[in-house]
């Protein structure tokens, strides 16, 4: 049933949902649309709905004559979710024992046919001296582009940064776009790089302009490192998160922090890209717009609790984009395509079970997704991830989807571990596994890529250490792996 | 526990790839690479029960390399594409098909020299920097890039010469 009074779904609830969860999506709500937050006009009634669904929800006698008087039939999820294991049941092992599982959120039917949404994304362009030149005539010409593309419904902000930051052009209606084009004609290249001025000054353009409606996000383009405001960065990146913001970042050449670049994206559901060449800049730019023009559902979070003997080693997206999640709840997964699949692979370590259990928990949570389109955006439903549990180990063939993408990321962790070995001055072993490396690459017919790993062999060799270009193109190269060959 | 069969590193129960070499530790029903190795000793079979003047006719769109030395007549199907090279002990690139048993040692093969794509109508060879170099019809090709070959070529690894069969 919808109506003006679903209190559940104006809360994103399920019906069965516990005060707890009232509680929290109350919350949550409540940051979103609070009056102080949300300024956007017809939007302060949203607030008072939130308010008025709480009160009635969380007090258990109003609650009870509110569910009395309604349709019990649950809200369609706009999104159905599957789950692969690698394995259908557990054996009961004293020992640890690895398990996958990989996610599939599908966008319902309907979703093809869902309003797209108006972009809301601000461009914060690094203009530090290193960017001179070819670089920032290529960032020039692509955003004099993507401003010509853009939907009159979409709101662009550019900001520029180096020692200080600049707002070239403010987020907002009625943008005097040829006016803007002269002043991007006009950059030029100066001073440092401190990416948290530029950070905060597109962060304030975007919120200024997010509305329920929007598809909000920042792309950060650097060439350098920034230096003692890291963790200033990664705060604020959580702090957009909250508020369903996405940061992805585009390293350019091989100055660039990457661990810092990556941890910024993953905490926001974002994703990171290096770019070696100039040419590469135009092409990203305009795939990212691409990809956030089909976005269908924003701030796909997962909640797990995970249970206490099990440990979630990794979590790996798949699909839209490859990147790596955080594994620490909550699991900030990014968007969800209205065409594809949002696709994550997680691996858990399980520890010794014990003879009482007969279904192994792995984790469990709430999981929910925003749909722009929709005047209640916020969707909440629950996921449960658990296995039964078998006396005796038997031999099983893991699904061809697990297998495949675990191949990728097996290549990906062994030159993360080549990377470690190297940092701890093992370079035998690294060595070792870059050989490995290359092998498997080579049997792949990943032939540029593999060619990248003997040279950085030999300079291992030579140097006992990687060049920061190989040692990046290594790194992105096997992570793009995914999307090469994930028709 | 088991044990990963390249490198011998333990692995924990439920592993599907080795974490050190990156090796598969599990099958799929099916898996091509099964039963191109099948398909491989079979054919080795056949040729030393038939000697060297073997057609490779009856089977569906296959290729072959016939060893101009010795007529021996390896199989290429099953699998889109092989590594062809020499398998030396302690190394940990091994290529899909080891020339040793033709001469690949004494014709100047390199260890890891080239490799064939099969899969799709147009098979392609690629030389992976090899030392000695490989030639089609007597041309050397650039490294690192595929080149077509067509039935009846002659490809040519060092100096190990073989005829490429393709029936369709």
């Amino acid at each position: 049933m919808h109506n003006a009074t679903n209190y559940y779904a104006i809360l994103g609830l399920a019906h069965n949902a516990s005060l707890e969860e009232i509680k929290r999506a109350y919350r949550e709500a409540a940051r979103r649309y609070h009056p102080d937050v949300n300024t956007k006009p017809g939007e302060t009634e949203l607030f008072l709905d939130v308010k008025a669904a709480y009160d009635v929800l969380s007090d258990p006698e109003k609650r009870a004559e509110y569910d009395a008087g309604i349709d019990a039939e649950p809200d369609v999820y706009p999104a159905s979710l599957e789950v692969l294991f690698s394995r259908s049941s557990l054996p009961r092992s004293k020992d640890h024992q690895l398990v996958y599982a990989l996610l599939r959120v599908i966008p319902n039917a309907d979703a093809i046919a869902a309003d797209t949404s108006a972009l809301n994304v601000c461009l914060v362009i690094d203009c530090s001296t290193s960017m001179q030149g070819e670089r920032m005539d290529t960032v020039k010409d692509t955003a004099i582009e993507l401003i010509r593309n853009l939907k009159p419904s979409d709101t662009l902000s550019i900001v520029t940064f180096s020692d200080y930051a600049e707002v070239l052009l403010p987020a907002g209606k009625g943008q005097d776009r040829n006016a803007l084009e002269t002043s991007i004609r006009l950059l030029h290249a100066k001073g440092g790089t401190e990416i948290y001025r530029g950070l905060e000054a597109g962060f304030a353009e975007v919120r200024r302009n997010i509305r329920t409606t929007s598809i909000d996000h920042i792309i950060l383009i650097t060439d350098g490192r920034t230096y003692g405001d890291e963790q200033a960065c990664l705060g604020l990146a959580d702090k957009a998160a909250s508020l369903g913001i996405g940061i992805s970042g585009l390293g350019i050449g091989n100055e660039w922090n990457d661990a810092f670049l990556d941890e910024l994206a993953t905490r926001s559901g974002g994703s990171s890209v290096y770019v070696s060449e100039t040419a590469d800049i135009d092409r990203f730019l305009k795939r990212k717009f691409q990809e956030l023009g089909q976005v269908y559902a924003e701030s796909v979070v997962y909640y797990p609790e995970i249970n206490p003997s099990v440990a979630l080693n990794y979590a790996f997206r798949l699909k839209p984009e490859a990147g790596i999640l955080r594994t620490e709840p909550p699991l900030r997964l990014g968007n969800l395509p209205r065409d594809s699949n949002l696709e994550i692979l997680f691996e858990f370590l399980v520890g010794p079970i014990s003879p009482a259990v007969e279904q192994l928990l792995l984790a469990e949570g709430r999981f929910t997704l925003d749909i722009p389109s929709r005047s209640i955006p916020t969707f909440n439903t629950r996921l449960s991830l658990d296995l039964p549990i078998r006396q005796t180990f038997q031999v099983e063939n893991p699904p061809a989807a697990i297998l495949w993408a675990l191949k990728q990321l097996t290549l990906y962790r062994i030159q993360e571990k080549a990377q470690e070995d190297i940092a701890a001055g093992e370079v035998g072993r690294a060595n070792q596994r870059l050989k490995h490396l290359a092998s498997h690459l080579l049997a792949q017919g990943e032939s540029s890529l593999a060619r990248t790993v003997f040279e950085e062999i030999e300079n291992l060799e030579r140097d006992q250490s990687l060049t920061e270009t190989g040692g990046k193109q290594i790194k992105y190269g096997t992570r793009a792996l995914f999307q090469s060959n994930h028709a | 526990m088991t044990k990963c069969p390249t490198c011998h590193h333990e692995q924990i129960l439920g592993a599907l790839f080795c974490s050190e070499c990156g090796t598969q530790l599990v099958k799929l029903a099916g898996d091509p690479a099964e039963k191109a190795s099948e398909n491989q000793e079979s054919f080795f079979a056949a040729s030393r029960h038939q000697g060297s003047n073997i057609t490779a006719d009856g089977t569906d769109g296959s290729i072959y390399l016939q060893i101009e030395t010795s007529g021996k007549i390896l199989s290429l199907s099953g699998r889109d594409e092989y590594t062809l090279g020499r398998l030396h002990e302690g190394q940990s690139i091994i290529p899909d098909i080891d020339l040793n048993p033709f001469g690949g040692y004494e014709e100047g093969v390199s260890r890891l020299h080239a490799r064939i794509h099969v899969a799709g109508d147009k098979p392609q060879v690629t030389d992976l920097g090899s030392i000695n170099g490989t030639s089609i019809n007597g041309k050397k090709i650039p490294q690192l890039i595929p080149h077509p070959v067509m039935n009846g070529d002659e490809l040519t690894l060092g100096k190990m010469k073989m005829r490429v069969i393709i029936r369709n």
